[in-house]
Protein backbone atom coordinates (compact mmCIF):
# COMPACT_ATOMS: atom_id res chain seq x y z
CA UNK A 1 0.00 0.00 0.00
CA UNK A 2 1.20 3.47 -0.89
CA UNK A 3 0.07 6.09 1.62
CA UNK A 4 -3.05 4.02 2.32
CA UNK A 5 -3.77 3.43 -1.39
CA UNK A 6 -2.83 0.11 -2.91
CA UNK A 7 -0.02 0.63 -5.42
CA UNK A 8 -0.32 -0.17 -9.12
CA UNK A 9 1.22 -3.60 -8.63
CA UNK A 10 -1.39 -4.51 -6.03
CA UNK A 11 -4.23 -3.28 -8.23
CA UNK A 12 -2.76 -5.22 -11.16
CA UNK A 13 -2.56 -8.36 -9.03
CA UNK A 14 -6.12 -7.74 -7.88
CA UNK A 15 -7.35 -7.53 -11.48
CA UNK A 16 -5.39 -10.58 -12.62
CA UNK A 17 -6.47 -12.76 -9.64
CA UNK A 18 -3.01 -13.03 -8.16
CA UNK A 19 -3.97 -12.07 -4.62
CA UNK A 20 -4.88 -14.41 -1.80
CA UNK A 21 -8.46 -14.23 -0.46
CA UNK A 22 -7.27 -12.21 2.54
CA UNK A 23 -5.38 -9.71 0.35
CA UNK A 24 -8.37 -9.47 -1.96
CA UNK A 25 -10.72 -8.66 0.93
CA UNK A 26 -8.30 -6.01 2.17
CA UNK A 27 -8.25 -4.38 -1.31
CA UNK A 28 -12.06 -4.49 -1.44
CA UNK A 29 -12.29 -2.85 1.99
CA UNK A 30 -10.08 -0.06 0.66
CA UNK A 31 -12.15 0.26 -2.51
CA UNK A 32 -15.26 0.57 -0.38
CA UNK A 33 -13.89 3.70 1.26
CA UNK A 34 -11.78 5.15 -1.60
CA UNK A 35 -13.61 6.32 -4.68
CA UNK A 36 -10.32 7.25 -6.36
CA UNK A 37 -9.03 3.66 -6.33
CA UNK A 38 -12.47 2.31 -7.15
CA UNK A 39 -12.49 4.56 -10.20
CA UNK A 40 -9.03 3.31 -11.21
CA UNK A 41 -10.21 -0.31 -11.02
CA UNK A 42 -13.38 0.58 -12.91
CA UNK A 43 -11.42 2.29 -15.68
CA UNK A 44 -9.03 -0.63 -16.11
CA UNK A 45 -11.85 -3.13 -16.15
CA UNK A 46 -13.85 -1.00 -18.55
CA UNK A 47 -10.87 -0.82 -20.91
CA UNK A 48 -10.41 -4.61 -20.69
CA UNK A 49 -14.08 -5.33 -21.37
CA UNK A 50 -14.37 -2.86 -24.25
CA UNK A 51 -11.31 -4.20 -25.98
CA UNK A 52 -11.91 -7.90 -25.49
CA UNK A 53 -15.71 -8.01 -25.74
CA UNK A 54 -15.52 -6.98 -29.38
CA UNK A 55 -12.84 -9.58 -29.89
CA UNK A 56 -15.02 -12.22 -28.32
CA UNK A 57 -17.70 -11.64 -30.93
CA UNK A 58 -15.17 -12.11 -33.73
CA UNK A 59 -13.63 -15.11 -32.02
CA UNK A 60 -17.02 -16.75 -31.61
CA UNK A 61 -17.66 -16.49 -35.35
CA UNK A 62 -15.69 -19.03 -37.28
CA UNK A 63 -13.84 -18.07 -40.45
CA UNK A 64 -16.50 -19.90 -42.46
CA UNK A 65 -19.31 -17.83 -40.90
CA UNK A 66 -17.37 -14.61 -41.48
CA UNK A 67 -16.85 -15.54 -45.13
CA UNK A 68 -20.55 -16.38 -45.48
CA UNK A 69 -21.50 -13.04 -43.94
CA UNK A 70 -19.21 -10.98 -46.20
CA UNK A 71 -20.72 -8.79 -48.95
CA UNK A 72 -18.49 -10.35 -51.60
CA UNK A 73 -19.78 -13.79 -50.70
CA UNK A 74 -23.39 -12.59 -50.81
CA UNK A 75 -22.85 -11.00 -54.25
CA UNK A 76 -21.15 -14.16 -55.55
CA UNK A 77 -23.96 -16.31 -54.17
CA UNK A 78 -26.61 -14.06 -55.86
CA UNK A 79 -24.79 -14.31 -59.21
CA UNK A 80 -24.50 -18.10 -58.92
CA UNK A 81 -28.20 -18.46 -58.00
CA UNK A 82 -29.28 -16.18 -60.90
CA UNK A 83 -27.07 -18.07 -63.33
CA UNK A 84 -28.52 -21.34 -62.03
CA UNK A 85 -32.10 -20.19 -62.50
CA UNK A 86 -31.36 -18.91 -66.02
CA UNK A 87 -29.68 -22.18 -66.97
CA UNK A 88 -32.59 -24.21 -65.57
CA UNK A 89 -35.23 -22.21 -67.48
CA UNK A 90 -33.19 -22.35 -70.68
CA UNK A 91 -32.65 -26.08 -70.37
CA UNK A 92 -36.36 -26.70 -69.63
CA UNK A 93 -37.43 -24.72 -72.70
CA UNK A 94 -34.89 -26.52 -74.86
CA UNK A 95 -36.08 -29.94 -73.62
CA UNK A 96 -39.76 -29.09 -74.28
CA UNK A 97 -38.89 -27.94 -77.79
CA UNK A 98 -36.89 -31.10 -78.51
CA UNK A 99 -39.69 -33.35 -77.24
CA UNK A 100 -42.22 -31.57 -79.47
CA UNK A 101 -39.97 -31.95 -82.51
CA UNK A 102 -39.32 -35.62 -81.76
CA UNK A 103 -43.07 -36.22 -81.40
CA UNK A 104 -43.74 -34.56 -84.71
CA UNK A 105 -41.09 -36.71 -86.45
CA UNK A 106 -42.59 -39.84 -84.86
CA UNK A 107 -46.11 -38.91 -86.02
CA UNK A 108 -44.88 -38.26 -89.56
CA UNK A 109 -42.98 -41.56 -89.62
CA UNK A 110 -46.07 -43.44 -88.41
CA UNK A 111 -48.09 -42.08 -91.31
CA UNK A 112 -45.42 -43.20 -93.84
CA UNK A 113 -44.59 -46.64 -92.35
CA UNK A 114 -47.45 -48.16 -90.37
CA UNK A 115 -46.10 -49.82 -87.35
CA UNK A 116 -45.44 -53.55 -87.42
CA UNK A 117 -47.58 -55.16 -84.74
CA UNK A 118 -46.34 -58.33 -83.15
CA UNK A 119 -48.92 -61.10 -83.23
CA UNK A 120 -49.93 -62.67 -79.98
CA UNK A 121 -51.14 -66.23 -79.59
CA UNK A 122 -54.84 -65.81 -78.85
CA UNK A 123 -57.80 -68.21 -78.36
CA UNK A 124 -58.72 -67.61 -81.99
CA UNK A 125 -55.27 -68.86 -83.02
CA UNK A 126 -55.73 -71.95 -80.87
CA UNK A 127 -58.98 -72.75 -82.59
CA UNK A 128 -57.29 -72.34 -85.98
CA UNK A 129 -54.50 -74.72 -85.09
CA UNK A 130 -56.92 -77.25 -83.61
CA UNK A 131 -58.79 -77.15 -86.86
CA UNK A 132 -55.57 -77.62 -88.83
CA UNK A 133 -53.76 -80.21 -86.74
CA UNK A 134 -56.49 -81.89 -84.73
CA UNK A 135 -57.06 -82.47 -81.03
CA UNK A 136 -53.31 -82.93 -80.38
CA UNK A 137 -52.90 -79.23 -80.33
CA UNK A 138 -55.44 -78.81 -77.56
CA UNK A 139 -54.28 -76.67 -74.70
CA UNK A 140 -52.58 -78.56 -71.92
CA UNK A 141 -51.61 -81.60 -74.10
CA UNK B 1 -23.08 0.14 -0.95
CA UNK B 2 -24.46 -1.13 -4.26
CA UNK B 3 -21.16 -0.29 -5.94
CA UNK B 4 -19.02 -2.36 -3.58
CA UNK B 5 -21.42 -5.32 -3.67
CA UNK B 6 -21.21 -5.19 -7.46
CA UNK B 7 -17.46 -5.10 -7.11
CA UNK B 8 -17.52 -8.19 -4.84
CA UNK B 9 -19.66 -10.13 -7.31
CA UNK B 10 -17.58 -8.94 -10.26
CA UNK B 11 -14.50 -10.24 -8.48
CA UNK B 12 -16.22 -13.54 -7.64
CA UNK B 13 -17.00 -13.89 -11.34
CA UNK B 14 -13.43 -13.09 -12.34
CA UNK B 15 -12.07 -15.55 -9.81
CA UNK B 16 -14.32 -18.53 -10.59
CA UNK B 17 -15.69 -17.65 -14.06
CA UNK B 18 -19.24 -18.12 -12.72
CA UNK B 19 -20.83 -16.38 -15.67
CA UNK B 20 -18.96 -18.57 -18.13
CA UNK B 21 -20.09 -21.64 -16.22
CA UNK B 22 -23.70 -20.46 -16.40
CA UNK B 23 -24.13 -19.85 -12.66
CA UNK B 24 -24.22 -16.03 -12.81
CA UNK B 25 -26.48 -14.01 -15.08
CA UNK B 26 -24.40 -10.85 -14.66
CA UNK B 27 -22.50 -9.66 -11.57
CA UNK B 28 -24.78 -6.59 -11.45
CA UNK B 29 -27.91 -8.75 -11.51
CA UNK B 30 -26.55 -11.00 -8.75
CA UNK B 31 -25.56 -7.97 -6.65
CA UNK B 32 -29.04 -6.46 -6.92
CA UNK B 33 -30.62 -9.78 -6.01
CA UNK B 34 -28.28 -10.24 -3.07
CA UNK B 35 -28.87 -6.73 -1.70
CA UNK B 36 -32.60 -7.35 -1.89
CA UNK B 37 -32.32 -10.63 0.02
CA UNK B 38 -29.63 -9.61 2.49
CA UNK B 39 -29.63 -5.87 3.24
CA UNK B 40 -26.44 -4.34 4.59
CA UNK B 41 -26.30 -3.65 8.31
CA UNK B 42 -24.42 -0.33 8.81
CA UNK B 43 -22.92 -1.65 12.07
CA UNK B 44 -21.30 -4.58 10.31
CA UNK B 45 -17.85 -4.43 8.70
CA UNK B 46 -17.55 -5.06 4.97
CA UNK B 47 -15.47 -8.22 5.43
CA UNK B 48 -17.96 -9.86 7.80
CA UNK B 49 -20.90 -8.77 5.63
CA UNK B 50 -19.08 -10.17 2.58
CA UNK B 51 -18.48 -13.49 4.28
CA UNK B 52 -22.06 -13.69 5.55
CA UNK B 53 -23.83 -12.72 2.34
CA UNK B 54 -21.66 -14.78 0.02
CA UNK B 55 -22.18 -17.88 2.13
CA UNK B 56 -25.96 -17.39 2.35
CA UNK B 57 -26.26 -16.26 -1.25
CA UNK B 58 -24.51 -19.28 -2.74
CA UNK B 59 -26.59 -21.61 -0.56
CA UNK B 60 -29.76 -19.84 -1.71
CA UNK B 61 -28.74 -20.14 -5.35
CA UNK B 62 -27.87 -23.83 -4.95
CA UNK B 63 -24.16 -23.77 -5.73
CA UNK B 64 -23.76 -27.28 -4.32
CA UNK B 65 -26.27 -28.76 -6.76
CA UNK B 66 -24.77 -26.72 -9.57
CA UNK B 67 -21.36 -28.31 -8.87
CA UNK B 68 -22.75 -31.82 -8.84
CA UNK B 69 -24.57 -31.25 -12.13
CA UNK B 70 -21.54 -29.73 -13.86
CA UNK B 71 -18.75 -31.86 -12.48
CA UNK B 72 -18.26 -33.57 -15.85
CA UNK B 73 -18.42 -30.36 -17.90
CA UNK B 74 -15.23 -29.41 -19.67
CA UNK B 75 -15.63 -25.77 -18.64
CA UNK B 76 -16.02 -26.73 -14.99
CA UNK B 77 -12.93 -28.93 -15.15
CA UNK B 78 -10.97 -26.10 -16.76
CA UNK B 79 -12.16 -23.77 -14.00
CA UNK B 80 -10.87 -26.16 -11.33
CA UNK B 81 -7.52 -26.36 -13.14
CA UNK B 82 -7.22 -22.56 -13.05
CA UNK B 83 -8.21 -22.44 -9.35
CA UNK B 84 -5.53 -25.02 -8.53
CA UNK B 85 -2.87 -23.17 -10.48
CA UNK B 86 -3.76 -19.93 -8.69
CA UNK B 87 -3.47 -21.69 -5.36
CA UNK B 88 -0.04 -22.93 -6.35
CA UNK B 89 1.04 -19.37 -7.18
CA UNK B 90 0.10 -18.42 -3.61
CA UNK B 91 2.18 -21.34 -2.33
CA UNK B 92 5.21 -20.23 -4.33
CA UNK B 93 4.88 -16.78 -2.77
CA UNK B 94 4.28 -18.09 0.74
CA UNK B 95 6.60 -21.06 1.11
CA UNK B 96 10.35 -21.55 1.49
CA UNK B 97 12.18 -22.06 -1.79
CA UNK B 98 13.06 -25.72 -2.32
CA UNK B 99 16.56 -26.84 -3.36
CA UNK B 100 15.12 -28.18 -6.60
CA UNK B 101 13.76 -24.71 -7.39
CA UNK B 102 17.07 -23.10 -6.46
CA UNK B 103 18.76 -25.01 -9.30
CA UNK B 104 15.97 -25.44 -11.83
CA UNK B 105 13.45 -22.59 -11.56
CA UNK B 106 13.71 -18.84 -12.19
CA UNK B 107 13.53 -16.40 -9.31
CA UNK B 108 10.01 -16.04 -7.84
CA UNK B 109 8.97 -19.13 -9.73
CA UNK B 110 8.95 -22.83 -9.11
CA UNK B 111 9.08 -26.27 -10.69
CA UNK B 112 8.24 -27.93 -7.37
CA UNK B 113 4.78 -26.33 -7.52
CA UNK B 114 4.22 -26.79 -11.23
CA UNK B 115 0.94 -28.45 -12.19
CA UNK B 116 0.82 -29.80 -15.72
CA UNK B 117 -2.41 -30.58 -17.54
CA UNK B 118 -1.62 -34.32 -17.49
CA UNK B 119 -1.08 -34.32 -13.74
CA UNK B 120 -4.25 -32.29 -13.25
CA UNK B 121 -6.25 -34.84 -15.25
CA UNK B 122 -5.04 -37.57 -12.89
CA UNK B 123 -5.90 -35.51 -9.79
CA UNK B 124 -9.31 -34.59 -11.19
CA UNK B 125 -10.20 -38.14 -12.18
CA UNK B 126 -9.18 -39.44 -8.76
CA UNK B 127 -10.79 -36.76 -6.61
CA UNK B 128 -13.67 -35.33 -8.61
CA UNK B 129 -14.77 -38.43 -10.56
CA UNK B 130 -16.94 -39.65 -7.69
CA UNK B 131 -17.42 -36.56 -5.57
CA UNK B 132 -18.44 -37.09 -1.97
CA UNK B 133 -17.83 -33.59 -0.60
CA UNK B 134 -20.45 -30.84 -0.81
CA UNK B 135 -19.40 -27.35 -1.83
CA UNK B 136 -21.84 -24.72 -0.72
CA UNK B 137 -19.71 -21.84 -2.00
CA UNK B 138 -16.89 -21.39 -4.51
CA UNK B 139 -14.69 -20.65 -1.50
CA UNK B 140 -15.38 -24.15 -0.14
CA UNK B 141 -14.53 -25.57 -3.55
CA UNK B 142 -11.26 -23.60 -3.49
CA UNK B 143 -10.49 -24.92 -0.02
CA UNK B 144 -11.07 -28.47 -1.22
CA UNK B 145 -8.67 -27.87 -4.12
CA UNK B 146 -6.20 -26.42 -1.65
CA UNK B 147 -6.38 -29.49 0.58
CA UNK B 148 -5.85 -31.75 -2.45
CA UNK B 149 -2.78 -29.77 -3.47
CA UNK B 150 -1.33 -30.35 -0.01
CA UNK B 151 -1.05 -34.04 -0.75
CA UNK B 152 0.71 -33.57 -4.09
CA UNK B 153 2.91 -30.49 -3.67
CA UNK B 154 5.75 -29.58 -3.45
CA UNK B 155 6.88 -32.24 -5.90
CA UNK B 156 9.83 -34.32 -4.80
CA UNK B 157 13.11 -33.80 -6.60
CA UNK B 158 12.80 -37.28 -8.13
CA UNK B 159 9.40 -36.44 -9.67
CA UNK B 160 10.70 -33.15 -11.07
CA UNK B 161 13.72 -34.89 -12.62
CA UNK B 162 11.48 -37.51 -14.22
CA UNK B 163 9.43 -34.69 -15.80
CA UNK B 164 12.68 -33.31 -17.24
CA UNK B 165 13.63 -36.76 -18.54
CA UNK B 166 10.17 -37.16 -20.09
CA UNK B 167 10.67 -33.82 -21.84
CA UNK B 168 7.65 -32.15 -20.22
CA UNK B 169 7.57 -28.71 -21.84
CA UNK B 170 6.44 -26.49 -18.89
CA UNK B 171 9.31 -27.79 -16.75
CA UNK B 172 11.88 -27.20 -19.46
CA UNK B 173 10.53 -23.72 -20.17
CA UNK B 174 11.11 -22.71 -16.55
CA UNK B 175 14.64 -24.08 -16.73
CA UNK B 176 15.39 -22.20 -19.94
CA UNK B 177 14.32 -18.98 -18.25
CA UNK B 178 16.46 -19.92 -15.25
CA UNK B 179 19.67 -20.29 -17.26
CA UNK B 180 19.24 -17.11 -19.29
CA UNK B 181 20.69 -14.69 -16.74
CA UNK B 182 23.29 -17.31 -15.77
CA UNK B 183 24.30 -17.42 -19.42
CA UNK B 184 24.67 -13.63 -19.48
CA UNK B 185 26.67 -13.70 -16.24
CA UNK B 186 29.05 -16.41 -17.47
CA UNK B 187 29.51 -14.76 -20.87
CA UNK B 188 30.18 -11.42 -19.17
CA UNK B 189 32.70 -12.96 -16.75
CA UNK B 190 34.52 -14.99 -19.36
CA UNK B 191 34.36 -12.87 -22.45
CA UNK B 192 34.04 -9.35 -21.10
CA UNK B 193 32.29 -6.49 -22.82
CA UNK B 194 30.36 -7.22 -25.95
CA UNK B 195 28.99 -10.44 -24.47
CA UNK B 196 25.46 -9.39 -25.35
CA UNK B 197 26.19 -9.99 -29.04
CA UNK B 198 26.45 -13.72 -28.60
CA UNK B 199 24.88 -14.42 -25.17
CA UNK B 200 21.44 -15.03 -26.69
CA UNK B 201 22.86 -17.46 -29.26
CA UNK B 202 24.79 -19.29 -26.55
CA UNK B 203 21.66 -19.44 -24.45
CA UNK B 204 19.49 -20.96 -27.17
CA UNK B 205 22.26 -23.41 -28.16
CA UNK B 206 22.68 -24.44 -24.53
CA UNK B 207 18.92 -25.01 -24.17
CA UNK B 208 18.92 -27.35 -27.18
CA UNK B 209 22.06 -29.27 -26.09
CA UNK B 210 21.02 -29.74 -22.46
CA UNK B 211 17.53 -30.86 -23.46
CA UNK B 212 18.93 -33.45 -25.90
CA UNK B 213 21.37 -34.71 -23.31
CA UNK B 214 18.90 -35.10 -20.44
CA UNK B 215 16.18 -36.69 -22.59
CA UNK B 216 18.63 -39.11 -24.27
CA UNK B 217 19.55 -42.57 -23.01
CA UNK B 218 23.15 -41.48 -22.49
CA UNK B 219 22.27 -39.31 -19.47
CA UNK B 220 23.80 -40.38 -16.14
CA UNK B 221 21.63 -42.61 -13.97
CA UNK B 222 22.06 -40.57 -10.77
CA UNK B 223 20.68 -37.33 -12.17
CA UNK B 224 19.64 -34.57 -9.75
CA UNK B 225 18.72 -30.88 -9.90
CA UNK B 226 22.26 -29.73 -9.18
CA UNK B 227 23.74 -31.97 -11.87
CA UNK B 228 21.33 -30.61 -14.52
CA UNK B 229 22.39 -27.03 -13.87
CA UNK B 230 26.03 -28.18 -13.73
CA UNK B 231 25.74 -29.58 -17.25
CA UNK B 232 24.16 -26.36 -18.45
CA UNK B 233 26.96 -24.28 -16.89
CA UNK B 234 29.52 -26.68 -18.36
CA UNK B 235 28.06 -26.28 -21.84
CA UNK B 236 28.10 -22.50 -21.47
CA UNK B 237 31.70 -22.52 -20.30
CA UNK B 238 32.79 -24.71 -23.19
CA UNK B 239 31.07 -22.40 -25.64
CA UNK B 240 32.83 -19.38 -24.16
CA UNK B 241 36.13 -21.27 -24.17
CA UNK B 242 35.69 -22.06 -27.86
CA UNK B 243 34.98 -18.40 -28.53
CA UNK B 244 38.07 -17.44 -26.51
CA UNK B 245 40.22 -19.75 -28.57
CA UNK B 246 38.82 -18.30 -31.75
CA UNK B 247 39.56 -14.80 -30.59
CA UNK B 248 42.96 -15.83 -29.20
CA UNK B 249 42.36 -13.68 -26.23
CA UNK B 250 45.26 -13.88 -23.80
CA UNK B 251 43.32 -12.60 -20.81
CA UNK B 252 41.09 -15.69 -20.54
CA UNK B 253 42.46 -18.33 -18.23
CA UNK B 254 41.22 -21.32 -20.19
CA UNK B 255 42.99 -23.94 -18.08
CA UNK B 256 41.22 -22.89 -14.94
CA UNK B 257 37.74 -23.38 -16.38
CA UNK B 258 36.03 -26.40 -14.88
CA UNK B 259 33.18 -28.45 -16.22
CA UNK B 260 31.64 -29.33 -12.86
CA UNK B 261 29.74 -26.84 -10.79
CA UNK B 262 31.97 -25.99 -7.86
CA UNK B 263 31.18 -24.23 -4.60
CA UNK B 264 32.84 -21.17 -6.04
CA UNK B 265 30.50 -21.33 -9.04
CA UNK B 266 27.60 -21.65 -6.71
CA UNK B 267 28.64 -18.46 -4.98
CA UNK B 268 29.28 -16.71 -8.26
CA UNK B 269 26.20 -17.71 -10.18
CA UNK B 270 23.52 -18.50 -7.63
CA UNK B 271 24.18 -16.48 -4.53
CA UNK B 272 25.79 -13.50 -6.17
CA UNK B 273 23.49 -10.46 -6.21
CA UNK B 274 25.23 -9.28 -9.38
CA UNK B 275 23.96 -12.30 -11.32
CA UNK B 276 20.33 -11.95 -10.34
CA UNK B 277 18.03 -11.80 -13.30
CA UNK B 278 16.78 -8.43 -12.09
CA UNK B 279 20.20 -7.02 -12.99
CA UNK B 280 19.65 -8.01 -16.59
CA UNK B 281 16.80 -5.77 -17.62
CA UNK B 282 16.06 -7.61 -20.84
CA UNK B 283 15.54 -10.82 -18.84
CA UNK B 284 13.65 -9.19 -16.04
CA UNK B 285 10.14 -9.96 -17.20
CA UNK B 286 8.52 -13.25 -18.07
CA UNK B 287 4.82 -13.89 -18.65
CA UNK B 288 5.08 -17.43 -17.31
CA UNK B 289 6.11 -16.11 -13.91
CA UNK B 290 3.39 -13.45 -13.91
CA UNK B 291 0.27 -14.86 -15.46
CA UNK B 292 -1.38 -18.13 -16.31
CA UNK B 293 -1.95 -17.99 -20.05
CA UNK B 294 -4.86 -20.43 -19.79
CA UNK B 295 -6.72 -18.03 -17.52
CA UNK B 296 -8.58 -15.61 -19.81
CA UNK B 297 -9.16 -13.07 -17.02
CA UNK B 298 -5.45 -13.07 -16.25
CA UNK B 299 -4.42 -12.73 -19.90
CA UNK B 300 -6.91 -9.94 -20.56
CA UNK B 301 -6.28 -8.22 -17.27
CA UNK B 302 -2.56 -8.23 -17.87
CA UNK B 303 -2.99 -6.53 -21.22
CA UNK B 304 -4.69 -3.64 -19.47
CA UNK B 305 -2.08 -3.68 -16.70
CA UNK B 306 0.69 -3.16 -19.28
CA UNK B 307 -1.31 -0.64 -21.29
CA UNK B 308 -2.54 1.40 -18.35
CA UNK B 309 0.54 1.26 -16.14
CA UNK B 310 3.24 3.50 -17.62
CA UNK B 311 5.75 2.11 -15.12
CA UNK B 312 5.42 -1.45 -16.40
CA UNK B 313 8.64 -2.76 -18.05
CA UNK B 314 6.73 -3.69 -21.22
CA UNK B 315 4.59 -0.54 -21.48
CA UNK B 316 6.90 1.27 -23.91
CA UNK B 317 7.34 -1.78 -26.09
CA UNK B 318 3.57 -2.19 -26.30
CA UNK B 319 2.68 1.44 -26.97
CA UNK B 320 5.66 2.68 -28.99
CA UNK B 321 4.59 5.20 -31.63
CA UNK B 322 0.91 4.96 -30.67
CA UNK B 323 0.78 7.19 -27.58
CA UNK B 324 -1.44 9.93 -29.12
CA UNK B 325 -3.82 7.41 -30.59
CA UNK B 326 -4.00 5.52 -27.29
CA UNK B 327 -5.17 8.72 -25.60
CA UNK B 328 -8.18 8.76 -27.97
CA UNK B 329 -8.74 5.06 -27.35
CA UNK B 330 -8.87 5.72 -23.60
CA UNK B 331 -11.30 8.60 -24.10
CA UNK B 332 -13.62 6.43 -26.11
CA UNK B 333 -13.37 3.11 -24.26
CA UNK B 334 -12.88 4.24 -20.66
CA UNK B 335 -14.70 7.55 -20.49
CA UNK B 336 -17.33 6.52 -23.00
CA UNK B 337 -16.93 9.72 -25.05
CA UNK B 338 -18.39 9.52 -28.55
CA UNK B 339 -16.21 9.84 -31.67
CA UNK B 340 -17.94 13.14 -32.53
CA UNK B 341 -17.18 14.58 -29.10
CA UNK B 342 -13.50 13.58 -29.36
CA UNK B 343 -13.31 15.19 -32.81
CA UNK B 344 -14.97 18.31 -31.39
CA UNK B 345 -12.40 18.41 -28.57
CA UNK B 346 -9.49 18.03 -30.96
CA UNK B 347 -10.66 20.13 -33.91
CA UNK B 348 -13.16 22.57 -32.44
CA UNK B 349 -16.24 23.64 -34.39
CA UNK B 350 -16.30 22.14 -37.86
CA UNK B 351 -19.00 21.67 -40.48
CA UNK B 352 -21.40 18.73 -40.30
CA UNK B 353 -19.89 17.14 -43.40
CA UNK B 354 -16.36 17.45 -42.02
CA UNK B 355 -17.50 16.11 -38.66
CA UNK B 356 -18.96 12.98 -40.27
CA UNK B 357 -15.75 12.48 -42.20
CA UNK B 358 -13.48 13.05 -39.17
CA UNK B 359 -15.60 10.86 -36.87
CA UNK B 360 -15.43 8.00 -39.39
CA UNK B 361 -11.67 8.47 -39.66
CA UNK B 362 -11.30 8.44 -35.87
CA UNK B 363 -13.40 5.30 -35.57
CA UNK B 364 -11.16 3.56 -38.06
CA UNK B 365 -8.05 4.84 -36.28
CA UNK B 366 -9.20 3.55 -32.86
CA UNK B 367 -10.13 0.21 -34.37
CA UNK B 368 -6.68 -0.11 -35.98
CA UNK B 369 -4.89 0.94 -32.77
CA UNK B 370 -6.83 -1.68 -30.83
CA UNK B 371 -5.88 -4.36 -33.33
CA UNK B 372 -2.24 -3.29 -33.38
CA UNK B 373 -2.05 -3.30 -29.57
CA UNK B 374 -3.55 -6.77 -29.36
CA UNK B 375 -1.17 -8.10 -32.02
CA UNK B 376 1.77 -6.58 -30.18
CA UNK B 377 0.54 -8.01 -26.87
CA UNK B 378 0.32 -11.56 -28.24
CA UNK B 379 3.79 -11.14 -29.75
CA UNK B 380 5.11 -9.95 -26.38
CA UNK B 381 3.55 -12.98 -24.71
CA UNK B 382 5.40 -15.18 -27.15
CA UNK B 383 8.65 -13.24 -26.78
CA UNK B 384 8.66 -13.13 -22.98
CA UNK B 385 6.96 -16.43 -22.29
Amino acid sequence: MNGGHPNMEKISDYLTNRLSIEEEISVQEHLHSCSECMEKVRRMRSLRDSIFDGQDKTEEESTFIRIVKSTAFKAAAAVIILAGITLFIRESLRTTEEVTIQYQIFQEREQIDPPLYIDTFSTEDSLYYIEQYGEDFEEGK
Amino acid sequence: MKRIIEEIFTKENERYNLRGLGFFKTPEHEAALCLKEFPFDPLESLSSYRERILDKYYRLRGFSLFCREHIRDEMFEKGIFIIMKRELVQRIKGSKRTDTDKYLAPENDSVSFLLTEKQFQEIYALNFGCIRATFNTPEELRQYCDSLLNTYFPLEEKSVISEFINNTTPFWEKFYIKIRPICSAICFRMSGAGFQNFADDFWSDTCVVINRFITSESRPSNLNARSIISYAVGILKNKNRELGRLRRKANIDIDNLKYKLTDEDEELFFNNPATLSSNFKSHDFHFSTNIDIQDQYAVRGYFVVILYNEEHPLHNELTEGLQDKIANLFLHYIDGISYEEIVHRNKGDITEKEMAKEAARLRQEIKRVKETLLKRYYKLMEKYR
